[in-house]
């Protein structure tokens, strides 16, 4: 395999890993047309959960790392959409002031990380990023490889979840037409609110299965995020298959970028590609909400 | 103690003329742009760049403020047509953008080593120590910024800028040219954001990427919203406020580190009160009514 094959099989595994918060972040905006940037927050806590329960003096096992990885965010995003999101998006200019709202809690969050563990990076499990399996004249770090197997499964489970499950069949149905199903007797909060946890406990778990690869950062969160932001830009609603084409082919763009032009410049190449689609998307969306005018 | 307060004093100032911008965008043109913390970091660099070319100070202002407001033209006339909230997330990337710019391009920015040296000879003319100097010319910066937003504010442009701002495309209709108003807003507000930022570089002599990151326009942000978003004596006395009380912890002999987190902490706290507040006394309304509006 050259060169070419192994940025595309790095580009593929470095999707997986981040498959849940984009996955997780696309569905809930099509679910509730929000852009939550608490993801990010989410994201970096994921990365912190096993130094979290190393820092509280929990064994670190399954279970614990569940709850503290999966169930605090969801709990956390349940009580900040019962409490305070709901009502700034149901208040005037509503998906703008939440979104403003949604920076400000990514900035408790990163902070805290910063304040409880330091601005520095932090290896979660140093064995696993040192450990390099190679197959096929391809290499990769056993951490990629766990962090790439626990995100496309956890991504696919909630994908099937929300095609196939009635609860699935629920929140597609306001997607649809959410003033149809409230009229069906759908209760719209109550999916809002179970699609904004499920989507922060993907988050969570998009931050651990990175962190598994490279290490954990209070800032690590907004590369990923703004990649989800741009790929829920580009994907019409429900086109699963499109969201994962596009997410590849960003984290392609990064790879490429990084190997052949400068890997200092890769981060800001690769934001102003996002940039670009940003608004050549947004234009487009414009004008077809003036073409529905 | 006086020395410290007349030291932070400048800073303050700073921020509340980058605020300014903010409410002039999120106010009128209800776009809360996400950039003007990186543009503020333009303006410095642009500034710091021209002096070590030796360029005179003043020419070296003014011409950072000329390169800021010309890109936040070319800014505002690009992501004039763009959805809002895709817009928003448009300013948002070109912030992280160019926070990665500054710190990785090192042969024009100096990376994380950032540039020093900048000496602040240019306010000699002037009869009073280092501080006294520096609170005389950013209380006048601040007047004069004021004082053009104002004039803004109540001409017939601001008119046409709220309109703009509440449906480009019903106000195009009526003849006004979204591009050229979208334009203008982000060319005067980070063309503010830009000579606030040279001013800083002047004034600290050093700069630094962690200067112009996210968390700065974050932070712009909360002034902007807990200012409301039409009144700029307001920003100014919440920039003094929200630069100040933190400056206030650093007596408590504590890590600048642990106290730039707490900052950011309570930025993220004040922004999202703030918002939550403001939703809530402006009553809920039917869900499909907002999102008719963000359309």
């Amino acid at each position: 395999m050259g060169v070419l094959g192994e940025l595309a099989l790095v580009s593929v595994l470095k999707t997986f890993t981040l498959a849940p918060l984009v996955m997780g972040f696309v569905a809930v905006f099509w679910i509730t047309q929000r852009f939550d940037f608490t993801f990010a927050g989410y994201f970096v806590f994921g990365a912190y959960a096993p130094l979290l329960l190393r820092s509280f003096g929990l064994s670190m096992n399954w279970f614990n790392l569940i709850i503290v990885m999966v169930l605090f965010p969801a709990l956390v995003s349940l009580i900040l959409e019962a409490t305070v999101y709901w009502q700034i998006y149901r208040s005037e200019q509503g998906r703008m002031k939440f979104l403003v709202a949604s920076i400000g809690v990514y900035a408790i969050i990163e902070n805290t990380m910063a304040i409880l563990f330091g601005d520095k990076s932090v290896q979660t499990f140093p064995s696993l990023s040192s450990t390099v399996i190679s197959f096929a004249n391809c290499s990769a770090s056993l951490g990629l490889l766990f962090g790439a197997g626990i995100g496309v499964i956890s991504a696919s489970v909630f994908l099937l979840v929300l095609k196939y499950s009635s609860l699935g069949l629920t929140a597609r149905a306001v997607v649809a037409d959410h003033q149809l199903a409230r009229f069906h007797g759908i209760n719209v909060m109550r999916i809002h609110g179970l699609v904004l946890g499920t989507g922060a406990a993907l988050a969570s778990i998009g931050g651990f299965s990175a962190s598994l690869d490279s290490f954990a950062i209070p800032s690590a969160g907004m590369q990923p995020l703004i990649l989800a932001v741009v790929v829920t830009l580009a994907t019409p609603v429900l086109k699963v298959r499109r969201a994962w084409v596009l997410t590849i082919a960003f984290m392609g763009i990064e790879s490429v970028v990084s190997f052949w032009l400068s890997s200092r410049f890769a981060p800001a190449i690769t934001y102003g590609v996002f940039f670009v689609v940003a608004v050549l998307v947004g234009r487009r969306e414009m004008a077809a909400s003036y073409r529905g005018l | 103690m006086v020395d410290y307060v007349l030291s932070v004093i400048p800073i303050a100032f700073f921020f509340a003329i980058v605020s300014f911008g903010g409410v002039l965008l999120w106010g009128l043109y209800r776009f809360p742009a996400m950039s003007l913390g990186a543009f503020f970091g333009v303006g410095a660099y642009a500034a710091a760049l021209l002096i070590g070319f030796g360029i005179e100070h003043i020419i070296a202002l003014v011409l950072a403020t000329v390169v800021a407001a010309v890109a936040g033209w070319l800014l505002g006339a690009t992501v004039q047509g763009v959805a809002r909230d895709a817009a928003v997330v448009c300013t948002f990337a070109l912030q992280v953008c160019l926070g990665s710019l500054f710190l990785n391009w090192t042969a024009v920015t100096g990376g994380s080593m950032g540039i020093g040296g900048l000496s602040h000879e240019f306010l000699s003319f002037l009869p009073f120590r280092f501080e006294g100097k520096w609170v005389v010319t950013s209380v006048a910066a601040v007047v004069f910024a004021q004082a053009t937003y104002i004039v803004l504010q109540r001409s017939r442009f601001s008119i046409t800028v709220s309109a703009s701002g509440e449906s480009e495309h019903l106000s195009s209709g009526f003849g006004i040219p979204p591009r050229m108003v979208s334009g203008t807003v982000f060319a005067v507000s980070h063309g503010w954001a830009g000579f606030s930022g040279a001013l800083f570089a002047l004034y600290v002599g050093y700069i630094h990427p962690s200067n112009f990151g996210v968390s700065e326009s974050i932070f712009v942000l909360a002034i902007v919203a807990a200012a409301g978003t039409r009144s700029y004596l307001y920003a100014l006395a919440l920039s003094i406020l929200m630069v100040g009380l933190p400056e206030a912890v650093r007596f408590l002999d504590a890590d600048i580190l642990f106290i730039e987190k707490v900052r950011a902490c309570i930025v993220g706290s004040v922004l999202l009160a703030v918002v939550w507040i403001a939703s809530a006394s402006s009553g809920g309304e039917d869900m499909e009514d907002s999102e008719r509006d963000s359309a």
